[in-house]
């Protein structure tokens, strides 16, 4: 039998390779890695437990996946509550694959009750035309952060930056998007420091059907 | 008429009466007004 063939898959010594929980190493030293493969998991002894080495607690990225949220059935507005806490300061929001009814519509989102106190200021270029348009509102009760797209080949794919929006200050709201029709660049905050926990998307018209919200927390240590 | 849906969390139902007027009176339509332009 050549070496070749007790170094691969029918070698009869395999380091670190364990059957189940139960095998485990008894007495592991600190920084010691196994494979369960039960659980298909590489593990490795931190000291006090075996942990999964590249979980966000033993290796820290620096965008996390919060919560995920299907948007409903033609629904005018979808709330994805619980997605902020004190765990993050500032989230990135991803809004993906989702049907609108409306065309160059605002799609907007709010992180507190309609409340006049949105405001917001930008610019939009329609792809057909090398103007710039400038917008802006002191009073509203969302944020815009895109215009639908109604065509049914391009869907709707957005996402915003919200800053600070759970703790005691002034949220921030930054988006840079494009529907099927326009570049859109919309910035701005909503003038309450009241700290909230949850994030509503909506349209102004229409309503929107499928597709996923993603709420991600940037990693603050 | 029927109202449209609202989303909460993982529950989709009917608007009630007062949600729905009180969508209508921040603004919203079914149809809207497009911008226009659209490819």
């Amino acid at each position: 039998m050549g070496i070749t063939q007790q170094i691969g898959a029918s070698s009869l010594i395999k380091a670190g390779v364990i059957e189940n929980t139960a095998n485990r190493p008894a007495s592991p030293y600190e920084g010691q890695v196994i494979f369960q493969k039960d659980t298909d998991q590489l593990l490795v002894w931190n000291g006090t437990a075996w942990v999964i080495p590249n979980s966000p607690a033993q290796n820290p990225q620096g965008l996390e996946l919060v919560k995920t949220q299907t948007i409903g059935s033609g629904v005018t507005s979808q709330l994805v509550s619980n997605c902020f806490s004190s765990t993050y300061d500032n989230y990135r929001v991803v809004i993906s694959d989702f049907a609108t009814s409306a065309n160059g519509e605002y799609l907007a989102i709010r992180t507190m009750i309609a409340n006049g106190g949105y405001r917001f200021g930008g610019f939009y270029v329609a792809y057909t035309s090398a103007s710039v348009v400038a917008t802006a509102s002191n009073g509203m009760d969302y944020f815009p952060i895109a215009f639908t797209s109604s065509n049914t080949a391009y869907r709707n794919h957005v996402s915003c930056e919200i800053y600070a929006p759970y703790l005691s200050l002034v949220p921030r709201f930054v988006s840079s998007n494009a529907s099927q029709a326009y570049n859109t660049n919309f910035n701005g905050l909503v003038a309450d420091t009241t700290s909230t926990t949850d994030l509503t998307v909506l349209v102004n018209a229409g309503t929107m059907t499928g597709g996923t919200i993603a709420v991600y927390g940037y990693r603050k240590a | 008429m029927t109202r449209p849906n609202i989303g909460i969390d993982d529950e989709v139902r009917e608007m009630t009466e007062e949600e729905y007027e009180a969508l209508l009176a921040s603004g919203w339509t079914e149809e809207g007004t497009p911008l226009g332009g659209a490819v």
